[in-house]
């Protein structure tokens, strides 16, 4: 407990007693490619799209339910969202949406062509060649993924980098570089999500990262960015894990979390949190 | 006279069987024999398979008098209906017999175009099929590599790669071969068959693994569309008359066709329709109808050649 009471201590001095928690009803997530993706990572192998309303279906901005959008896909195989040729589409639907993009390794034109429309944008950051040669099958460099987020922060309003913890199979392999990394860089926020295995992908037979690496990275997170808030975004897994990683989280002074469970709640309010509420994406 | 098996949807084209379908073939599919010698891991006519031997791949077959059968399809083909008859000889002890008798039968209805597929072993066997009336032949590799034929179907691919090739040289452009994707090859190794069959003008006849109860491959996943998308590129490339070097590769998979303008070379779809011998298009062969489709068996629409760009995701817009 150590560390973690260090960490706890760290975002007492430096945030408000209230811990952010994220509902999003309110946030359509929506697909650019429908079900499809060619690039078929390890851990999702598409899996997720098909739970996304796909843009196709979407005619005009009354079709759209709720406040904001998350605007995503399937990659190509250079691993960006093919969403070139669908900006049109979006702004035409757009009205008073917010919307979240989640576009993978754009260039710099083509950032330069979404940042108008984009009011915040997720990226996806990896600190390990070998996880995204292996698990995301792309011939990219953790250097690819750098000069693409130092553009999107060129370019774009707001960047929310995400850190996957176990994307490699459930084993920790680049997360802390990956934190050294975007703490060199600055950042606003920070959303980290936890692998989680899922039926009929390549990974579906890997366990979910062992709980306590998890919070220990966390704890290692709030140190590293005491005044960075920090989230415990919507892809994690489920059951008690979910409820003995919120809670751990909390007490290793998380800010934010995505549907967390009464467990977890009850144990913020233990501490002293008061809850705040909101019903979109966590990082709109 | 024994009793033929028509395909289901064949049934139905030569107006044997009512049927509700969106769909007919233009091919009168017909399988000769039944519970076959070998023991191929993804087919439900194997030895050891407990599917229903009405059933080869997922389409039902329906027994029908020799004589009836082959009376439909000669009219059927005769009123237009269907342009050419493929035979699938599942290999029995008679099958042999069994093919040479059809081919004699189909000889009353003229110009009737009829493939066989089946189990010869030698080019001999294969020029008298040929005199015997037969438009084409096909040989079934089905497995990509020599490694998994061995394990999957038993025996030896580099023997039936050769007779494959002897035939193709000794009756240019008439041979057929099928391969399935999704079989445990990686993408390479199925783009570099396709090269080498269409190098030596053999057909390719392009189908994704289907998983069927009772087989011993019925837990298995059907290839990645993704993948299953990109080899139909390069396949219709070839077609096309590109070189093979357009597919370019990163490790084992297809990352770039180096191809200007492709969604324009791409335009018609075809490179997504069923493939094989001419007029085959093989309705639902390997996918549930509301799915998306493997291979489509009528012209794509917008939205779904859209689709298929994305899935590869070497089209880009």
């Amino acid at each position: 407990m150590g560390a973690l009471t260090a960490a706890w201590q760290i975002r007492h001095q430096n945030f408000a007693p209230e811990l952010l928690v994220a509902r999003p009803q309110d946030t359509e997530s929506i697909s650019v490619t429908g079900a499809a993706c060619a690039l078929k990572c390890a851990h999702c192998g598409g899996h997720y799209l098909s739970k996304m309303t796909p843009l196709s279906g979407l005619q005009k901005t009354e079709d759209i339910k709720g406040a904001s959008c998350l605007i995503s896909g399937g990659c190509d195989l250079t691993g960006k969202v093919a969403v070139m040729d669908k900006l049109d589409k979006l702004a035409k639907i757009k009205g008073e949406h917010r919307y979240n993009f989640h576009v993978g390794l754009l260039s710099e034109e083509e950032i330069k062509a979404v940042a108008p429309l984009a009011d915040v944008v997720s990226f996806d950051f990896l600190g390990d060649d070998l996880t995204i040669k292996e698990t995301l099958k792309l011939n990219k460099t953790v250097g690819d993924y750098l000069a693409c987020y130092r553009l999107l922060k060129k370019y774009c309003a707001h960047v929310a980098p995400h850190i996957c913890i176990g994307l490699n199979g459930g084993k920790l392999r680049g997360e802390r570089e990956a934190l050294r990394l975007l703490a060199a860089e600055g950042m606003e926020r920070l959303v980290f999500i936890v692998f989680m295995p899922t039926k009929g992908t390549e990974y579906a037979e890997c366990p979910p990262p062992a709980l306590t690496e998890v919070v220990e990275l966390l704890g290692e997170a709030r140190t590293l960015l005491p005044e960075i808030p920090l989230f415990l975004g919507c892809m994690r897994p489920g059951g008690a894990y979910r409820s003995e990683l919120d809670k751990a989280a909390i007490e290793a002074g998380i800010n934010g979390i995505v549907q967390p469970t009464a467990a977890a709640l009850a144990r913020a309010r233990e501490l002293g949190l008061t809850i705040k509420e909101s019903w979109e994406c966590c990082v709109l | 006279m024994s009793e033929w098996k028509l395909s289901i949807g064949t049934a139905g084209a030569v107006g044997a069987r009512q049927l509700k379908i969106d769909a007919l073939p233009t091919t009168a599919y017909v399988m000769l024999g039944e519970h076959c010698m070998r023991n191929c891991a993804f087919c439900a006519q194997a030895r050891d398979s407990t599917a229903q031997s009405k059933f080869l791949s997922r389409v039902a077959w329906e027994e029908t008098p020799e004589a009836d059968a082959i009376r439909n399809i000669g009219r059927a083909f005769q009123a237009g209906k269907i342009k050419r008859a493929c035979l699938q000889v599942v290999n029995t002890p008679d099958s042999h017999s069994l093919v040479i008798r059809a081919l004699d039968e189909f000889k009353k209805y003229g110009d009737l175009p009829v493939v066989v597929s089946s189990h010869f072993t030698t080019v001999e066997q294969a020029a008298e099929l040929f005199a015997k009336g037969a438009s084409r032949l096909g040989l079934a590799l089905d497995v990509a590599t020599p490694e998994l034929f061995a394990s999957i179907k038993g025996g030896s691919w580099q023997n039936r790669w050769d007779l494959l090739c002897a035939c193709a040289e000794r009756f240019p452009g008439r041979m057929t071969t099928h391969l399935i994707v999704g079989l445990g090859e990686t993408e390479k190794e199925m783009w570099q068959v396709i090269c080498d069959c269409y190098q030596r003008q053999i057909t390719v006849g392009l189908f994704a693994f289907t998983p069927l109860k009772g087989t011993k491959f019925a837990n298995r996943q059907p290839p990645d569309r993704g993948s299953y998308r990109r080899l139909q590129i390069g396949l219709e490339l070839l077609k096309k008359g590109y070189v093979a070097t357009v597919v370019e590769f990163e490790g084992e998979r297809i990352t770039r066709i180096n191809v200007p303008d492709l969604r324009k070379v791409l335009a018609d779809g075809k490179a997504f329709r069923t493939t094989g011998c001419e007029d085959c298009n093989r309705p639902y062969y390997n996918e549930k109808p509301r799915h998306v489709l493997y291979n489509y068996h009528r012209l794509l629409t917008a939205e779904e050649l859209e689709l298929a760009f994305t899935e590869s995701g070497v089209a880009e817009c």
